[in-house]
């Protein structure tokens, strides 16, 4: 659903895929995968980039977490970058699941630091200090560089999810984005679209 | 081997090369499949064989009309699993297998567990509802079923008169019901696969939905005893055991699972590649045991009469069936003692099978496959994948470009400028989500298309690709095309897993989605495909399986795993 409600608001499909694994990834972590996800693509897809680079060191302001978070932390994977500053993210905690998405795939782990406390690690499985995510990060200028070998097992098992809870208006809103990806019903769509009759049975 | 998730063996038995994935993920050839004895009902049939579990009716409430609810619990490896099953009355004119309709003539849900009776009436206020009701991770898997128009109410008047059904009526239809849809992973709030698929016996792909099935096929089984009995207990005979096994499940099936294979690539590598393995391992023997020739001997005796009761109303698969007929009579005459003497027969079988059609040459694969369990059942240990396909953003552009025209060279020449090559796309209508295919250039909605388009979107990839710098890594082009993003995790995947991609253009006027349902099937372990249109399919599921208590106390010289490509034999 998370995939859908990124589609229906313009993102590319293989982005929306990231994005929505990063929701679920912040679910398994007891976070609000929902809620971060929801935050992360609502400013809708934006085709350009928007940063500014300055040699390693990428800038990036308002930034929109849905449409850059995932190059970013790949970035930093490669190494071609060695720090990004985030100002003003849209959603710091998808900002967290997206770093935990590219852990999974890459092995590479991440450090976001926001100016206070100790920095928090994310790796293939887990983030650090679950407790202390979002509010430290919201409105401050995060700064995040890769943690080369400790990012985890890459390609790890996915955890399980017995059961989340959504509140009531983020659910309406992540179908309400869903169902945009759905074409409307036509007389000719109803009969021919499937291959089989109406009435279809034996 | 090489599956993905799993490293090789070193132990692994010697075997021949693998079919090229070029030859084998074509979709006229995958629409040619035939079930294996690696397919997901056979290796659930021999786990349940090796525990023999009583599987226990604890609830029956049923009316004389065949109306209520029913339960049936079954342990196993180590944990309890619960059909709850709903039977309730249909309108004739309701009666329709599409996913739009709303009332079904039964439904049932797969409980993790034994439920309460406090379980039950939540779900007897949810399941007859199907997607419109609501679910708790308890329940595993949804489904709901027709009754046969032309079986069932047949079955129940005869047993209730004392008599057996007609036979040729009987292995016309194949089953007393049909499911429409056997829903899993997590849909509508049920339970995501990855709750129990690390618990024994739950590893393998589609487990708890042919653990349903199976259950449901005993329960239709016992509906139509019940109620014939209840009509007339004076005159009233149980069907006969023979028959009883020759029902199976039926399944009306549409365009819902073909963007499963598109959308599970490493999964559908995973199938083809204990398929593949298996074929190849059999190839390689060089000598056959007398055993394996004569089991191989008696079982073209079986496809042959297997296949002469395979009867569709399709003109094009009559003919492909008619065609399989005439080549199995060649095939037939062809393995003479002495020709399979000689070394390496079932790999020369594989070969000389080049000249028949492809329905014969992947009946073949099965047929070879079939005698050797022992060499390959193994290999259904593989078939599941617990990862997800991931992009290597470390790789530079130059080396994804060389696995684009490596696994996708195919896809590079189409020109979907040419409307009979773009001329569908895959959509899901807004009613009740049904999967559905429509006319680009005739119908509105193609700008809302699922992204089944695999070969045109790597072909716009290959273009970006072309203008990009060489030494640029995927992180930083994508960074700058991240519209490319599905493509080029299609094409890692592919370049590391060769069956992973259907090799074919999904958009173009030459794509049948029956082709795609049909591989699916093969691998759930269907037989007798009835196709009804070109994206739209019935089969039988568990036609020949073995019943509940021949699991739990089979007879003398029961041999459970015996059931491919089954035939209902004379009495």
């Amino acid at each position: 659903m998370l995939k859908k409600a990124a589609v229906g608001l313009g993102f590319p499909v293989g982005l929306a895929t990231d994005v929505a694994a990063a929701g679920v990834w912040l679910s398994t972590q007891g976070l609000d995968g929902v809620e971060a996800v929801l935050a992360g693509i609502g400013q809708g897809f934006v085709p350009d980039f928007g940063w500014d680079a300055d040699g390693p060191v990428i800038h990036l302001c308002e930034a929109a977490i849905g449409r850059c978070g995932v190059s970013l932390f790949e970035l930093l994977a490669t190494g071609e970058v060695e720090v990004a500053v985030v100002e003003d993210a849209d959603s710091p905690l998808l900002l967290i699941g997206l770093a935990g998405v590219v852990a999974r795939a890459t092995g590479v782990g991440f450090e976001l630091s926001a100016g206070i406390g100790s920095p928090i690690a994310v790796t293939a499985n887990a983030v650090r200090s679950p407790e202390e995510l979002g509010g430290s990060l919201i409105g401050r200028s995060i700064r995040i560089v890769a943690a080369d070998g400790a990012g985890g097992e890459a390609h790890a098992d996915t955890a399980p999810i017995v059961g989340i809870e959504v509140a009531e208006p983020q659910w309406a809103l992540v179908s309400e984005l869903a169902a945009r990806t759905n074409v409307p019903a036509t007389d000719l769509s109803r009969r021919a679209g499937a291959g089989a009759l109406l009435d279809d049975n034996d | 081997m090489t599956v993905i998730d799993e490293a090789a063996v070193a132990s692994d038995p010697p075997q021949a090369p693998l079919r090229r994935a070029s030859e084998v993920m074509r979709l006229a050839r995958l629409g040619s499949s035939f079930p294996t004895r690696l397919s997901f009902m056979r290796s659930l049939m021999r786990l349940l064989a090796a525990e023999q579990p009583v599987v226990d009716r604890s609830v029956w409430e049923i009316d004389d009309l065949g109306f209520g609810r029913a339960v049936y619990t079954v342990a196993l490896s180590g944990h309890h699993y619960s059909l709850v099953a709903f039977s309730t009355p249909l309108n004739p004119t309701d009666r329709t297998d599409r996913v739009i309709a709303e009332a079904w003539d039964s439904s049932y849900v797969l409980f993790d567990g034994v439920p309460t009776s406090v379980d039950l009436d939540r779900l007897e206020a949810a399941v007859p509802k199907q997607e419109a009701g609501r679910y708790r991770s308890s329940d595993l898997t949804l489904s709901r079923a027709n009754r046969s128009v032309r079986l069932f109410n047949h079955v129940v008047n005869r047993l209730a008169e004392g008599r057996q059904p007609d036979e040729q009526m009987l292995a016309s239809v194949g089953y007393l019901m049909r499911t429409t849809a056997v829903y899993g992973n997590g849909k509508f709030g049920i339970a995501d696969r990855t709750n129990f698929s690390n618990r024994p016996g739950m590893a393998a792909p589609f487990r708890a939905e042919m653990l349903t099935v199976w259950l449901i096929r005993g329960f239709t089984l016992d509906l139509v005893g019940h109620i014939a009995r209840r009509r007339s207990p004076g005159t009233f005979v149980p069907l006969d055991r023979r028959l009883e096994r020759h029902l199976g499940i039926g399944n009306a099936t549409g365009l819902g699972m073909a963007p499963f294979l598109v959308t599970h690539p490493i999964l559908l590598n995973n199938w083809l590649m204990a398929r593949e393995a298996a074929l190849a391992r059999v190839r390689a023997v060089e000598h056959p045991d007398a055993e394996s020739i004569l089991r191989f001997r008696k079982l073209v005796d079986r496809a042959r009469r297997h296949v002469a009761q395979w009867r569709v109303d399709d003109v094009v698969q009559s003919r492909r069936i008619a065609t399989l007929e005439t080549e199995l009579a060649d095939l037939d005459a062809t393995v003479h003692a002495s020709w399979l003497d000689r070394p390496f027969p079932w790999d020369r079988l594989v070969i000389e099978s080049r000249r028949w059609s492809l329905e014969t040459q992947e009946l073949i694969v099965a047929l070879v496959i079939e005698p050797h369990g022992d060499l390959v059942d193994e290999l259904s240990d593989d078939m599941a994948s617990r990862t997800v396909p991931h992009i290597d953003p470390k790789m530079t552009v130059a080396t994804l470009r060389e696995q684009v025209s490596e696994v996708f060279g195919w896809a590079l020449d189409i020109d979907f400028e040419d409307e009979t090559e773009s001329s569908q796309f895959w959509y899901v209508s807004e009613e009740k989500l049904e999967p559905r295919l429509g006319r680009r250039y005739e119908e509105p909605g193609a700008e809302l298309e699922q992204p089944l388009d695999v070969a045109r979107r790597v072909q716009q990839l290959a273009g970006s690709l072309n203008r990009t710098d060489p030494a640029c890594s995927v992180a930083s082009f994508l960074a700058h095309h991240p519209e490319h993003r599905f493509a080029v995790v299609r094409v890692q995947t592919a370049a590391r897993c060769p069956y992973s991609e259907l090799r074919d253009n999904l958009i173009g006027d030459g794509c049948l989605p029956i082709d795609m349902l049909r591989a699916k099937l093969s691998f759930f372990g269907a037989s007798k495909f009835d196709p009804k249109s070109d994206r739209w399919i019935r089969i039988t599921l568990y036609q020949g399986a073995p019943l509940f208590d021949d699991i739990a106390d089979p007879d003398a010289g029961f041999a459970a795993d015996d059931w491919w490509l089954p035939v209902l034999e004379s009495a």
